[in-house]
């Protein structure tokens, strides 16, 4: 049976990391519509900010952005550690990466927070439209994501644990990408 | 069952948990319980019916809605018959208009998403893959369960926005703003739409994602990729496009939601929204075809598939140009993404841009032209053996042959700004997308009834329901493209309040007889399907006499589909070869000297 599946076996990619690959395809489509979109909408304002709106704060979505960064360089360090044996640096790792995780919602909910006090309200036309969205959808997603990372953390406590379990190397894979596609948010946003 | 080898090797530890858990290690018992066995299967060929029984249902609602859009057009202001009264009491059984806007949008709808898509790929894809490729089941079959589910919650959906307070959405499958905004589609049936929608989406991307794994990986031992049946060539290149451009849809349906449930203003121009800055309603246009059109193809490339396969398998004869059809389809999937603009010439698009359009999607009638001729070439000197699928199979070559011609003047941007928005479009749709994948679906039940329940459907039965369905289907469509040309706009409640259309009374009057002709004739069918079921001849396993993996098992299928997995030494189309002398075709999984290719 095993032989059966293996039928067409390929060195690069095992077939979890197969049906990942395509859905991260999937999900790459989808936030580059939504990026694109919003880089139609901005090309055909005259000024951006509009006039009478103030740009975006730098700090605190600076602040979330490095905090992504770090929390998905945990992962990939935990994932390095199981891969080795290290079930116990394995778990801290992960459990970091997951509490960096939790710092960026905050933070991410303290930028909108600071947006809503300088005054900008979603129908108040698609400058807001767009921070409020983009950053929303990209939450979203990462608070779904927590669910598969609680989960690992489970189970990477749990020593029945098999060591060649896929389950931590596949969450961490949507993990940085949700990050990559928060820091191309905030360069898109802030920055551009 | 018993001489399946059940014995298993290591780590199951996370096994049957997970998005992308599967049967890697071991098989399972097979399921004993009702639950188990039907509802929540994990089993393709479970999962293959359900897709069916979902779609033939939807399928039948949006039939009946389009009667009653052909019913206003030839009898305006008569209240529809017989359940007239019981669905619009307050006009008397009269369809009223703002209903029959909803009644082509839900017709739309339901047709693409929740009928032509759950027949043409969750059932054909999910029951041909594995069987086809000598696979146990999917590769992930519990995202297969999943697919499933969450199409039937989309779907659950759907139903539900038809009872809600001011009707189901109404602005047309396609549901550009700026009238699918809130302040013009008042009231929660637009939003639920967009929903449905929205997880329709999501289950074809589940299933995409499957599909597309599993016939990369679960290929049985020797099988490469020319060896793979067309079918899921088809398939194959259908899912890729639906996990691609899928989500630019629901990108797109997701901002139109925050819009109308929020008061964002993507889509809202810049004198309609409150702060004076700008949206951009023709930006949704953009997301939309840019799904929209390779959604055309999603749905007829498994039906190109399935009758490049099957003009081979009842001709008796290889594929011809097998290698040059499978190339034409992937590229007109890849063109199939640069081509949209087609659908936006009148929106003001620059000229550049429209010639561009213009001829990229000419462009597309090259490798279409391949094919189809190919087809041909399979046919010419065959021995061609007129079986229901075959009918259908040769139906489909002629509606989508016939389709496919008049694209090329709605390709032109010279013809389509004439043609634009009328009945021409409304013919040429429906005869390319519609007609044919509708066509190839049925041959694909014929084709499978007997794998599926072990019996044979009712050959009479099939060819009156054939021939009952093509030659109306055909005049239904040729006809709307006549009234089209005449000038009859698309989306029109009563057409005859125009002058210069009110002598179309009559064609349309002619066009809703022959659609009666066609609903009915779809009974014969549902009638067959379920009488054959218990009392159909009993199908043996090879009925069609072919070589592909799926014949080579017995009838019903069994529940692991292959005792043994079978080695691959042959294509899928090896017939009348001459140094077989006792039958016409080759067993893909048979080795004999000479024919064969070595398995690596
Ligand atoms: C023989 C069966 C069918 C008949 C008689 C029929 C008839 C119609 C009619 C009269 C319209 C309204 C056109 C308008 O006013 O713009 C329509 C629209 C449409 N039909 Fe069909 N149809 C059939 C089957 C299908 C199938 C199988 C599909 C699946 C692809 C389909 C897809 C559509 C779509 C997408 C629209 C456009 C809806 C809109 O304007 O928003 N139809 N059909
Ligand atoms: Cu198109």
């Amino acid at each position: 049976m095993g032989e059966a599946l293996a039928a067409q076996p390929n060195k690069r990619l095992t077939n979890a990391e197969l049906g990942m690959f395509v859905l991260l395809a999937s999900f790459t489509m989808l936030f580059s519509t939504l990026l694109l979109s919003y880089l139609l909408i901005r090309a055909r304002q005259s000024v951006w900010p509009p006039i009478g709106t103030e740009p975006l704060g730098k700090q605190l979505s600076t602040l979330s952005t490095l905090v992504v960064v770090l929390s998905s360089g945990a992962m990939h360090f935990s994932v390095k550690y199981f891969g080795e044996g290290l079930r116990k640096s394995a778990r801290h790792y992960w459990n970091a990466g997951l509490a960096l995780g939790l710092v960026f919602v905050g933070l991410q909910v303290m930028f909108l927070r600071q947006m809503w006090d300088q005054g900008l309200r979603v129908a108040k036309g698609p400058f807001a439209s767009i921070n409020y969205t983009l950053i929303i959808v990209h939450g979203l997603h990462v608070i779904v994501a927590f669910l598969p990372l609680l989960w690992i953390s489970r189970k990477l406590a749990n020593p029945s644990l098999s060591p060649t379990s896929e389950s931590p190397k596949l969450t961490s894979w949507f993990w940085h990408f949700l990050g990559l596609v928060w820091v191309l948010t905030y360069l898109l946003l802030v920055w551009y | 069952m018993s001489t399946i080898d059940t014995t298993h090797n290591n780590h199951d530890a996370h096994h049957g948990q997970g998005l992308f858990s599967h049967h890697d290690d071991h098989l399972h018992p097979e399921p004993t319980s009702f639950w188990t066995k039907y509802v929540f299967s994990y089993d393709h060929k479970v999962i293959a019916k359900q897709f069916l029984i979902f779609g033939l249902f939807w399928g039948f609602v949006g039939a009946l809605m389009s009667v009653m859009i052909r019913w206003c057009l030839a009898m305006p202001g008569q209240p529809f018959p017989l359940i007239g009264n019981l669905l619009f009491p307050s006009s008397n059984g009269v369809i009223p208009p703002d209903f029959y806007n909803a009644l082509f949008t839900m017709h739309g709808t339901i047709m693409i998403f929740f009928a032509l898509t759950p027949i043409i790929i969750g059932f054909l894809g999910n029951y041909s893959i594995p069987l086809m490729i000598g696979a146990r089941d999917m590769l992930f079959p519990w995202l297969n369960m999943a697919s499933f589910w969450v199409s039937v919650a989309s779907g659950a959906l759907l139903m539900y926005s038809i009872f809600v307070p001011m009707g189901p959405s109404a602005v047309g499958w396609t549901s550009y703003p700026t009238l699918a905004h809130s302040q013009w589609s008042n009231g929660p049936g637009h939003s639920l739409w967009l929903v449905s929608l929205f997880l329709a989406g999501t289950a074809s991307i589940m299933g995409a994602v499957n599909y597309i794994s599993t016939i990369i990986r679960l290929r049985a031992p020797g099988m490469r990729w020319r060896d793979l049946p067309l079918t899921l060539w088809g398939l194959f290149l259908t899912s890729i496009l639906n996990a691609l451009f899928l989500p630019v849809l629901t990108a797109g349906l997701l901002l139109l939601l925050i819009d109308r449930e929020f008061g964002t203003t993507f889509f809202l121009a810049a004198s309609i929204s409150e702060a004076g800055t700008q949206g951009d309603p023709i930006l949704y246009q953009h997301l939309f075809w840019i799904f929209g059109h390779p959604e055309v193809y999603i749905v007829i490339l498994p039906a190109w598939g399935l009758v490049s396969d099957f003009l081979s398998f009842f001709s008796r004869k290889p594929a011809f140009g097998y290698k040059a059809t499978a190339i034409s389809m992937t590229a007109i999937s890849i063109l199939s993404a640069v081509v949209y603009g087609h659908h936006m010439f009148t929106t003001g698009l620059s000229p550049l841009l429209t010639s561009a359009f213009t001829t990229l999607t000419l462009l597309i009638s090259i490798p279409s032209g391949i094919f189809f001729l190919n087809w041909l070439g399979t046919l010419w000197r065959g021995s061609i053996h007129f079986t229901v699928p075959m009918l259908f199979a040769m139906g489909m070559v002629f509606t989508f042959g016939l389709g496919g011609l008049t694209g090329l003047h709605l390709a032109a941007v010279s013809t389509n700004l004439l043609l634009h928005n009328t009945y021409f479009v409304v013919g040429h749709f429906h005869l390319t997308m519609a007609a044919s994948s509708l066509l190839a679906s049925y041959g694909a039940i014929y084709f499978y009834f007997p794998k599926m329940y072990g019996r044979m459907m009712n050959t009479r039965l099939g060819q009156i329901h054939f021939w009952a369905s093509f030659l109306p289907i055909v005049y239904i469509f040729m006809m709307m493209m006549v009234a089209g040309y005449a000038g009859m706009h698309r989306r029109i409640y009563n057409p005859y309040e125009y002058n210069y259309l009110q002598h179309l009374l009559r064609l349309n009057q002619y066009i809703g007889i022959a659609v009666a002709i066609a609903f009915s004739a779809q009974l014969v069918f549902v009638y067959n399907y379920f009488v054959s079921r218990k009392k159909g001849s009993v199908s043996g396993p090879n009925p069609w006499y072919l070589g592909t993996l799926e014949w080579t098992i017995p009838s019903p299928a069994p529940y692991y589909n292959f005792d043994k997995i079978p080695t691959v030494y042959n294509g899928p189309h090896e017939f009348s070869h001459p140094k077989v002398t006792d039958r016409d075709f080759i067993r893909q999984d048979e080795y004999i000297e000479g024919i064969s290719h070595k398995n690596g």
